[in-house]
């Protein structure tokens, strides 16, 4: 086998310059390595750290530290850990007064993130890396990078935040040898080990909860001095009270860094009170909390069966390990040496940073990561049949063989999974598609290989191929909202090299392509249409997709996007009658299994 | 000869990674994932020398170190790549390399319908799992772990031996209780 090195890009003239973006929940912050280091890019008040947060007001929006201390009621916080559940939810207002999902939210916050990079690099700059927590799934990572796709970003790659600050952390100090990253942030909490040896960052196995941050440990504490001081329960307060209370408890939590103990006069339900703060009454509001992040590092290190004497080092990353509860509680369940030299809040993105110029310049560092959740998908009885499963080092592709359950079966059913639970339901569902066209065949007889490719992204790609006929998935009926994230990085790549071009155009791309994909679909599964839908559903389905390709021509955005949603929906009904028609029972099954 | 090259269409004598005339990488090479490791195929391997080879190849092959060039050639990467961490999962485990073995020693259908027929063997790894199953003494635990260790290397050195032998089937008998033995240790 000849060793020939990979060519270097020696054509590119100047250095590429890539920023790396931290996209916290509750701080953001962005760095770029130029001129041999990393530099923070702060605001318009000189601030590195921007608070994630975005005001809507008539006509114009606000951004991070310029809004104001009482504009907290109508500031919109945290909204990354909407990404965890459904980010396409409308939860919003914007400044027209529209109604807008976490991924528009997220988006105009990158937009301003971009901003700010374009004016200290005095051009426009679109690559970057992004980082998001390590134990986010599917639907998290994607929808992230679409929002920052749709801010005119090129996610040039998606790496795990704990991963991220080792790298920072070992670039700079050298150290060798294996590592617990300890990473609670403001939204969620991650464990990963890795194993440093010069140049080389190889995360062993990763681990975590991603409802579980500064945001929590917040809550308890607001609890605690509800119940204490007004005999009161958080459930039983409206939100605008608890918006406040959490907001204190939040400053309470800040403040405990200088002061133990302080007084404060605070009104709820209209009650006054002046009350005592103590961080002993936080410390043991939030004791069961921190000793959850202890037990899932434990559980991780039995399964990677890397025991305490074998650890060097714990990295303490994100703003939440500043607690002193924390390090008291690591220091008694660890033997390790624990660092905290570094800003917890900066390293993240420190790490980003120097990676995004590794990859667009060349180096010889590497950086091999693995994925956190199991991927698999639905068989028999709502099982879970793992493909990959949690912890395989990413990229990676496998492939699965299934077969038809009964005679004359046509399309199979795949529903794509991820989690470690054993029964579907409890899994997160990550889409399902229809491979169709089958030649009618004896049950078992029919082959139909499924790939999952899971890129060093950590992004997941299914395909599925016929191998009797060789024909290649015209899927899929279940459309929803999932644009693919290579199309998608195709159209940024594309409208980047066609120089600038305006975030509304962008949008409008992206919902032509999806609408363009959804008029192909059903024109493919025209026939089954006619059979299965009554006759008011086709003539709308029809009349729908004639005045859609209308306004495809005219590009007018919000009408194709209202068509849209509206054929969707239109379809629904039908996507769901298919399924019922054809799968009563069992779809999917490994073929092997069948056999027996 | 058919190995030409995707982007610059010269050819050579026999598949290559990457184009002998231009560099560029190739797609749709087929390695025997031993020789792709550059190792000897052997019952027992040297750890570090896997986790040598396992880094030299992922610094050829992993997708960031094509990311500024095109798309075909970033796919090509992936698919080595997740190969490589394929491989490297396989040759790693002792259960997976051994049947591995059998597999390229045309040997690899043992395994399959046959139980393993030694009552008393199999006795004694029920008992010891249940033994480590049922105590909560981390002393206990660990005293257990090192007995099932030595079993361990008592079995592979027994492998070994049918290995120069050319006893196929019962490397994939041993190879059989091999795995229940690992499988007590796993959790």
């Amino acid at each position: 086998m000849s060793l020939l090195t990979i060519e270097e890009p020696s054509k590119i003239s100047k250095e590429n310059t890539c920023i790396g973006i931290d996209f916290g929940t509750t701080n953001s912050v962005t760095s770029v390595f130029i001129n041999g280091e990393v530099k923070f890019i702060s605001d318009e008040n000189d601030k590195i750290l921007i608070p994630t947060a975005i005001s809507y007001k008539k006509e114009k929006k606000n951004f991070g530290n310029n809004i104001f201390e009482n504009e907290f009621l109508d500031t919109i916080y945290s909204v990354k850990r909407n990404f965890v559940k459904d980010p396409d939810d409308k939860l919003f207002k914007n400044h027209d007064d529209i109604k807008i999902s976490s991924v528009e939210v997220a988006k105009d916050f990158f937009s301003y993130l971009k901003n700010l990079c374009d004016s200290y690099l005095k051009s426009p700059i679109y690559d970057c890396v992004l980082t998001v927590p390590a134990y986010f799934d599917e639907k998290s990572r994607s929808e992230i990078m679409r929002s920052a796709f749709l801010a005119g970003l090129n996610v040039r790659r998606l790496i795990n935040e704990p991963t991220a600050a080792a790298f920072a952390y070992g670039l700079e100090t050298k150290k060798t040898g294996t590592f617990l990253v300890y990473d609670l942030g403001g939204g969620t909490f991650d464990i990963s080990i890795l194993k440093l040896s010069e140049g080389i960052f190889k995360v062993l196995g990763t681990s975590g909860d991603t409802m579980l941050g500064g945001d929590d440990l917040d809550k308890v504490f607001a609890e605690f001095i509800l119940k204490e001081n007004f005999n009161l329960e958080f459930s039983s307060i409206n939100e605008e009270e608890k918006k406040k209370i959490l907001r204190l408890s939040k400053t309470y939590k800040e403040k405990f860094s200088q002061k133990e103990i302080f007084s404060d006069i605070i009104e709820v339900n209209n009650k006054k009170k002046k009350i005592d703060i103590r961080l002993n009454d936080f410390n043991k509001s939030i004791e069961l909390l921190i000793e959850r992040t202890i037990k899932i590092t434990k559980n991780l290190q039995n399964e990677l069966n890397i025991n305490d004497d074998s650890i060097d080092g714990i990295i303490l990353v994100g703003g939440s390990t500043r607690c002193k509860l924390i390090s008291q509680k690591l220091k008694k369940s660890f033997k390790s040496k624990l660092f905290d030299d570094f800003n917890p809040d900066l390293v993240v993105s420190k790490g980003a940073a120097l990676h995004g110029y590794d990859i667009l310049n060349g180096s010889n560092n590497l950086l091999l990561d693995v994925t956190p959740l199991s991927l698999g998908i639905e068989t028999v009885g709502g099982l879970m049949e793992k493909v990959i499963s949690r912890n395989t080092p990413i990229p990676a592709i496998k492939e699965q063989s299934f077969t038809t359950f009964e005679n004359g079966q046509t399309s199979i059913k795949v529903k794509i999974l991820q989690g470690e639970r054993e029964t579907s339901d409890n899994n997160r569902n990550l889409g399902e598609f229809i491979l169709s066209g089958l030649d009618p065949k004896p049950a078992g007889i029919p082959r139909v290989k499924v790939r999952f490719s899971l890129d060093a992204d950590g992004i997941l790609l299914v395909s599925a191929i016929d191998e009797s006929t060789g024909k290649k998935n015209n899927l899929v009926i279940k459309t929803g909202k999932d644009i693919d994230l290579k199309e998608m990085r195709r159209i940024v790549e594309s409208s980047i090299s066609n120089a600038e071009e305006d975030i509304n155009q962008r949008m409008l791309i992206e919902i032509k392509v999806k609408a363009q994909k959804l008029i192909n679909e059903i024109g493919f599964y025209n026939k089954d249409i006619e059979k299965l839908c009554d006759k008011k559903n086709i003539v709308n389905i029809n009349k729908i997709i004639t005045m859609l390709k209308v306004e495809l021509n005219n590009n007018n955005k919000s009408r194709i996007e209202a068509l849209y949603e509206q054929l969707n929906k239109e379809t629904e009904k039908f996507a769901q009658k298919k399924i019922e028609s054809e799968f009563t029972s069992l779809v999917g099954k490994d073929a092997k299994q069948l056999e027996e | 000869m058919k190995n030409k090259c995707w982007s610059c269409s010269k050819e050579s004598s026999k598949p290559e990674f990457f184009c002998i005339h231009c560099g560029k990488i190739q797609e749709g090479v087929e390695t025997n994932e031993f020789e792709f490791f550059g190792m000897k195929e052997s019952i027992l391997i040297s750890i570090d020398k896997l986790e040598e080879s396992y880094l030299r190849l992922q610094s050829k092959f992993h997708p960031d170190k094509y990311i500024n060039l095109s798309e075909k050639e970033r796919e090509i990467s992936t698919i080595y790549s997740s190969k490589v961490n394929e491989i490297y999962e396989k040759l790693r485990n002792n259960v997976s390399r051994i049947n591995l073995i059998l597999k390229l020693s045309g040997f690899d259908n043992y395994d399959e319908g046959k139980s393993f027929d030694d009552p008393e063997t199999l006795n004694e790894i029920m008992e010891i799992q249940e033994e480590f199953m049922f105590t909560d003494n981390l002393k206990i635990k660990q005293k257990i772990k090192d007995k099932v260790n030595k079993m361990i290397k008592e079995t592979l050195t027994d492998i070994e031996k049918y290995f120069e032998n050319n006893e196929y089937e019962k490397i994939s008998k041993n190879n059989i209780k091999l795995s229940y033995l690992e499988k007590i240790i796993e959790k």
